[in-house]
């Protein structure tokens, strides 16, 4: 490395975001292309992630979490909202204005096949980031990058090989050196395994993991799989359609669940034991999430919802902190789940919610016979 | 408990690590290309078209030994070896071995450097339309918008225009000057658009790949992520279309040819000649047959090295007719 990171006071928030909020239009129409919805793909989102944490995000397909991951990698423009990175304002740059910024943060793709381009050697492939940034010539890059394919647990003798030659967790390795290569603070990780089988996942979480202790990273993790957010974050952000639901520290999440969609997602997690899992009742919570492109109003969870009250419907919940629980622990949620309570089982849901919402009734216990 | 957890402290052996796999030496990295040409170089038509057309090129560059070796210029009308006294060419035989035309011209040598123009016309006229039809086809991928839809409609434009009538008006407007460089112009105009319309596809669906999202994540340029991960993912396209672009130029200098355009009379082509053969087939029917032959095994030949060269680069893809190794 020749130029260090400025060091300051060295700051608690690597990345913050005010207000992120990413839609896309779209176009129909012939020669006009009229703009004719938009999709809320992410509203209004404000979160920060500190130094050397793991941020876990978690939301159903859909939910918006990858195109939040650009975002914060400003893959994409912003529809709204500010982005800093160390306290600098990186949302409104161009792309050769984000040159110098791409190498302090990088990002793990999701398909360990269709990010890797086929055609080229994975040493050429590894190489990238010294290329584009000037960072190292000839054999000098081929020694960066063979110490690169060794920290990752790849055979550097394999410099000259295609990926075609490699299986799925070798490929994912392969990614994972190509975004460590310029030393980054910042990770963001789409999904890293959700595309390797399962034996291979361990492997690359125990790989990730030994990277955080050894570079001291800071890692965004994306997954729809909350058993593995639960193995690797320190805080879970949970997202439903575009938005925060609740973002707390791992043991809070997974002790005291606020909003029930967290809840529900934690009883959606499969039971290893099938006598255990047959003595656990799911609170299934039932359909999909709503279209996008008009999102529900109030609470975007209040259609699925079997604790949705007609408040739900008129106003739309901000994060806070409820009951007596940690600061960092916010629900946005206007009936939050006690400690210990129970969502009604899926049944009960399907007739009364939705009914229930419709007639405004204010209670549900009221519209039950 | 999850179940990552478990798997976590079991602590599975890692069999992807170094010193798991194969030494370094026993497997060669082998890239794309080199299995294709390792797959063209054990197919047995493409061996064999490759032959002819080395064969047809070594005539074209060596015409004038070919010329010298028999005695007759190109150009030089024997009247009295190469016509009877009744004014009819003679047929093949000792010294006008494929026979001589009405002028008494040696057809042989007349054939060896028609096929200097033939190929000549052929490569070039391919190479432009390739190289012009990639390059505008990948900025029409890859900027979208403006540039992709002003360039569709352009080719969209080309490809509507009757090419021979815009061939004869062009020739007619010029004077009956130009040569080969018409031929050239005019094949390479009226052939980029296919060329252009393929890699456009081809881009558009490349751009969409994470490699490139991975490229511009790192703070890759737009001309970078076009030359370093774009273009060698759709050169393969590109050559196999080069490839089958090569004699379907050569049939449209022929037939511009036949028809009186580009070459001009003295001037030995292919095409002029069958042009020429057709008012004396009755009684030399060698005038026709051999440049007619020379056309024939030309094309033939690029095309199936063509079949054979995108087998090469998609194996999935291989003709019907597939024979036993």
């Amino acid at each position: 490395m020749k130029e260090a990171p400025a060091t300051g006071p060295a700051p608690e928030t690597v990345l913050s975001l005010h207000g992120v909020t990413k839609h896309f239009p779209v176009r129909a129409g012939g020669l006009r292309r009229r703009v004719e919805a938009v999709v809320h793909a992410v509203d209004d989102i404000t979160l920060d992630v500190g130094r050397g944490e793991t941020l876990g995000l978690v939301g159903e397909t859909g939910s918006g979490k990858s195109t939040l991951a650009r975002c914060m990698m400003r893959l994409v423009d912003l529809t709204a909202g500010t982005l800093l990175l160390d306290g600098e304002d990186i949302s409104k740059l161009s792309a050769r204005q984000l040159r110098p910024y791409r190498r302090r943060m990088q990002m793990i793709f999701q398909d360990p096949y269709g990010s890797l381009n086929p055609r080229r050697r994975v040493g050429s492939i590894i190489g990238d980031p010294f290329a584009i940034h000037d960072v190292a010539d000839g054999a000098e890059r081929k020694r960066a990058v063979q110490e690169l394919m060794e920290l990752v647990g790849l055979n550097p003798e394999h410099y000259n090989r295609f990926p075609a030659e490699f299986s799925g967790g070798q490929r994912q390795r392969i990614g994972v050196a190509r975004a460590l290569a310029l030393r980054p603070e910042l990770v963001v990780a789409d999904e890293p395994v959700s595309a390797l089988d399962v034996s291979i996942r361990a492997q690359v979480i125990n790989l990730l993991a030994d990277l955080q202790d050894e570079l001291n990273l800071t890692y965004v993790f994306i997954t729809h799989d909350l058993s593995v957010v639960r193995h690797v974050s320190n805080r879970v952000a949970v997202m439903y359609l575009g938005q925060l639901v609740e973002v707390a520290g791992r043991e809070d999440l997974y002790a005291r669940p606020r909003h029930p969609y967290t809840k529900a997602l934690q009883s959606a997690i499969p039971v290893p034991d099938p006598d255990e899992a047959d003595r656990t009742t799911r609170a299934a919570i039932l359909g999909e999430p709503p279209s996008p492109i008009r999102p529900p109003a109030g609470c975007r969870f209040h259609p699925r919802c079997p604790k949705a009250q007609s408040l739900c419907v008129a106003e739309e919940p901000r994060l806070e902190v409820k009951f007596a629980d940690a600061a960092d622990h916010v629900t946005a949620c206007h009936f939050p789940l006690a400690d210990g309570e129970q969502l009604p089982a899926a049944g009960s849901v399907a007739a009364a919610a939705p009914a229930a919402v419709a007639a405004g009734a204010t209670d549900r216990a009221e519209a039950a016979p | 408990m999850s179940v990552y957890d478990e798997m976590l402290v079991d602590n599975v052996p890692e069999p992807e690590g170094p010193g798991a796999d194969f030494s370094a030496s026993a497997i060669k990295a082998r890239s794309p290309w080199q299995l294709a040409f390792e797959r063209l170089r054990h197919d047995r038509v493409a061996v064999a078209s490759a032959v002819v057309i080395v064969l047809i090129a070594g005539l074209a560059v060596f015409a004038p030994v070919v010329a010298a070796i028999v005695g007759h210029g190109p150009d030089t009308q024997f009247h009295l070896t190469g016509l009877t006294p009744e004014g009819i060419p003679i047929g093949p035989s000792k010294h006008f071995l494929l026979g001589a035309d009405e002028l008494g011209r040696d057809i042989l040598v007349r054939i060896c450097y028609g096929a200097r123009i033939s190929l000549l016309v052929g490569v070039v006229a391919s190479g432009l339309a390739v190289t012009g039809g990639a390059i505008l086809g990948m900025l029409a991928g890859y900027m979208g918008r403006l540039v992709d839809t002003t360039l569709a409609r352009l080719i969209d434009v080309v490809l509507a225009m009757p090419y021979l009538v815009f061939a004869i008006a062009l020739w007619t407007a010029l004077g009956g000057q130009g040569g080969i460089l018409l031929d050239v112009s005019v094949i390479a105009f009226f052939s980029f658009g296919a060329v252009a319309r393929i890699v456009r596809g081809q881009v558009l669906s490349i751009k969409e790949k994470e490699y490139i999202e991975a490229a511009r994540s790192l703070g890759a340029g737009t001309l970078r992520i076009m030359f370093v991960d774009i273009v060698p993912n759709v050169l393969a396209q590109v050559i196999v279309y080069f490839t089958l672009l090569v004699p379907a130029a050569i049939v449209f200098e022929a037939t511009l040819a036949f028809l009186g355009i580009g070459t001009t009379p003295p001037t030995p082509d292919w095409g002029s000649m069958l042009s020429e053969a057709l008012n004396y087939y009755e009684v030399a029917w060698w005038y026709v047959v051999f440049p007619g032959l020379a056309l024939l095994a030309t094309t033939l030949a690029f095309n199936l090295l063509g079949d054979s060269v995108r087998d090469a680069f998609d194996p999935r893809y291989s003709r019907i007719f597939t024979k036993e190794k």
